[in-house]
């Protein structure tokens, strides 16, 4: 299943964008979304969830984000007319395996005047395409099975993923999904809804029969066991709440310990603060130096181009002359004018030379065009002119250094204020006394909830075992009953028969549920050491029959909560290659700054991973400029199959593809 | 989309030679792929099944 064409209209800053993912043939299934932050990449992945399951995942904060329609267009309603309509729509069209193609649209319409933006009407349309005919899919449960039949909400996280928030990745309560979204992923789930329909159907069809043709004993003992049934149906349901009930509260013991615990490392983040800062004043330094040495390079190349064509016709006419012997290398022309007057050798001073000799000194004097002195001048200038015709040769050379230097420098300086940025939040983000106490004060609630589910679970366990015996017991009568009945005899079979076909079911339900997971857990460790960096740092990967994850050190300690946030995003792609390969399922996926929390050592494996996971799905990266880093463009550059580079403008997105 | 391979053959090994058990539970399980009610299916095995 891969998605083929996003078309956004007016949601928050993405005002009018389509983007269409074709493969280029020859290319890999890759695609990368560039922009600077605060430009929309997040907001990109906004839109999809948006459309397919009707919320925006992917918001920092839920509570403080503005309205969904685009500031700038509700703002010029307000200055134009003052009050106006604004439709959003978001559509998304998916191509599956079996070459079926789906088109969600998600269309809201707000009222906008000078005080609120408020939503009047909204709209979710699936259409369907065989190949041939384009069908409209109007029933709700449909369309909702048709989403979770490709990309189930509950395990959205794992194909829609933000590198930036994936502290919360392995989570309690991140976690409370996965089990269905692996049953929807494994087809799991169908063999239970078969299991359960075949349960209604002993119960409202067969069931009744039994009582109205059936004695008194029979009609007596098939009411028991239909009871018992029940209520170990009830029970099995008020499992589910507990585990649930505990979960949750498990995930808020988490949240409070963060709280409570979060400033341990203070003073090691001030640390990091102070170096992040003499950092960024050593670049910027570096920066003004690079820039200086620019304008210099420029000046000097400005000046050296001006006057190519002089300096490269005058060295030219030099060497031609010196090879002509046009230059007076060592015979000096005045001596040679002094000869011819005097007539005598100024050597030997020999008088009244032969009118050979005169010849020959007359054709040598023709040939000088210059005097030694000039000569020699020009001589001399010939290395300054070779030099200047080399500097411009190495024009080219010079230049790629002094801007690639200057690149890396703007990069390094632009990923350290990032950094610089995230540790100030992290500062300011940091409890005040009051906070913590009332974190203490509901990690004691949340603990003691925790410890009232596992005692009520526990208790729950034994009254199914109770009903279970009893129902044993119940169904055995009843049987007994049914086949001394000659008319019932019919129905007894009946029964027996769902009852194996559900047994068959239920067995393999488990089997399947369990060896996913042991897959899972085994291909998570393996893609996980594949992609660090540094060895044996890991010994195993465990997830237990809720998906609750444990990463254990090579002491065999579990180091989950203490792994490095490159680690941790490290293990959540682990996990979701590891669950799709299981689930033979090769959803796309959709990586929000996938880099941003990987370090330099790591990336080189992360992103080699990524383009190995290209070859059975698609992949949509997003990068800011400083994650798009030389070493990542490297490895991408000539393989992806399109780029789009967001820039934003005026309030508004816009959208160039490279 | 099909009905997970490994379902099928899970399903095969442990119906073994009651064909009849194999083909009901596939049926099912497509009806449900195809997001269709299960009731009419199961009756229609259940006739089938009388019929045997």
């Amino acid at each position: 299943m891969r998605i083929s064409n996003v078309t956004i209209r007016n949601f928050r800053q993405l005002k009018d964008v389509n983007i269409n993912f074709r493969r280029v043939e020859g290319r890999k299934d890759l695609h990368i979304l560039y922009a600077n932050n605060g430009v929309g990449k997040t907001n990109f992945l906004n839109a999809i969830s948006w459309c397919l399951y009707g919320e925006e995942s992917h918001l920092r904060n839920q509570h403080t984000s503005l309205f969904i329609p685009t500031n700038t267009v509700v703002n010029e309603i307000r200055t134009t007319t003052g009050t106006g309509r604004i439709e959003v729509f978001v559509s998304i069209q998916i191509t599956t395996d079996g070459s079926e193609d789906y088109t969600f649209k998600r269309t809201e319409t707000y009222n906008v005047n000078s005080d609120e933006v408020t939503l009047i009407s909204k709209m979710f349309d699936v259409q369907h395409y065989n190949g041939s005919s384009e069908n409209p899919i109007i029933d709700e449960d449909e369309q909702r099975q048709i989403i979770n039949k490709y990309l189930p909400q509950e395990i959205s996280n794992f194909f829609f993923f933000d590198g930036e928030q994936l502290e919360e990745f392995f989570s309690a309560e991140q976690l409370v999904n996965v089990k269905d979204g692996i049953q929807n992923l494994t087809q799991a789930s169908y063999l239970k809804k078969v299991s359960s329909y075949l349960d209604t159907y002993l119960k409202r069809e067969l069931s009744p029969k039994i009582r109205e043709m059936g004695s008194d004993d029979l009609r007596n003992t098939e009411q028991i066991v239909l009871q018992l049934s029940e209520s170990i149906e009830r029970e099995k349901i008020n499992i589910g709440i507990y585990s649930k009930q505990q979960k949750e509260a498990e995930a808020e013991v988490e949240k409070c310990s963060k709280i409570i615990h979060g400033c341990d490392s203070l003073p090691q983040i001030q640390q990091d603060h102070k170096k992040l800062e003499e950092k960024i004043e050593l670049l910027e330094k570096d920066k003004k130096q690079k820039e200086q040495e620019i304008i210099v390079f420029a000046k000097e190349y400005f000046i050296l181009f001006n006057y190519y064509n002089s300096i490269s016709s005058f060295r030219s006419y030099i060497k031609n002359e010196m090879g002509q012997g046009h230059l007076p290398p060592a015979i000096d022309k005045n001596l040679l004018k002094d000869i011819l007057e005097t007539k005598t050798c100024p050597v030997c001073q020999t008088q009244h030379l032969p009118a050979s000799s005169i010849e020959h000194i007359e054709n040598l004097l023709k040939k000088l065009s210059v005097s030694s002195n000039a000569s020699a001048i020009l001589n001399q200038t010939v290395p300054v002119l070779d030099s200047l015709v080399e500097k411009l040769s190495n024009y080219k050379k010079t230049k790629t250094k002094l801007f690639g230097d200057y690149t890396r420098i703007t990069e390094e300086l632009t990923s350290t204020e990032e950094k610089l940025q995230k540790t100030e939040n992290y500062l300011k983000s940091i409890p005040d006394a009051d906070s913590i106490a009332k974190a203490i004060e509901n990690k004691r609630i949340f603990q003691k909830l925790i410890e009232e589910c596992i005692g009520n679970v526990a208790v729950t366990k034994r009254n199914i075992e109770n009903f279970e015996a009893e129902l044993k017991r119940a169904t055995a009568k009843r049987d007994e009953l049914l086949s001394s009945s000659k008319k019932l005899e019919a129905i007894k079979k009946k029964i027996d028969y769902v009852n194996s076909l559900n047994s068959i079911l239920e067995e393999t339900t488990q089997e399947v549920l369990d060896e996913c997971r042991i897959e899972i857990q085994e291909q998570t460790f393996k893609i996980f050491t594949d992609l660090l960096s540094k060895e044996d740092a890991f010994s195993k990967v465990e997830i237990d029959s809720d998906y609750s994850f444990q990463v254990f050190d090579k002491f065999g300690q579990n180091v989950l909560g203490s792994c490095s946030a490159a680690e941790t995003v490290l293990l959540a792609l682990a996990f979701t290659l590891a669950l799709q390969n299981v689930s033979k399922r090769d959803a796309l996926l959709f990586i929000d700054t996938p880099v941003g929390r990987v370090d330099l050592d790591n990336r080189k494996n992360f992103m080699s991973t990524l383009l190995k996971a290209t070859d059975s799905r698609q992949v949509i990266l997003t990068f800011t400029p400083a994650e798009y880093s030389e070493g990542v463009k490297a490895i991408l550059c000539n393989e992806y199959s399109s780029m789009y580079n967001l820039r934003f403008e005026d309030g508004i997105t816009e959208i160039k593809k490279q | 989309m099909a009905i997970n391979k490994k379902i099928i053959d899970k399903i095969k090994q442990k119906t073994g030679t009651e064909t009849d058990k194999y083909l009901a539970i596939i049926e099912l399980l497509k009806t449900v792929d195809d997001g269709k009610q299960l009731k009419k299916p199961i009756e229609k095995m259940l006739k089938l099944f009388d019929s045997i």
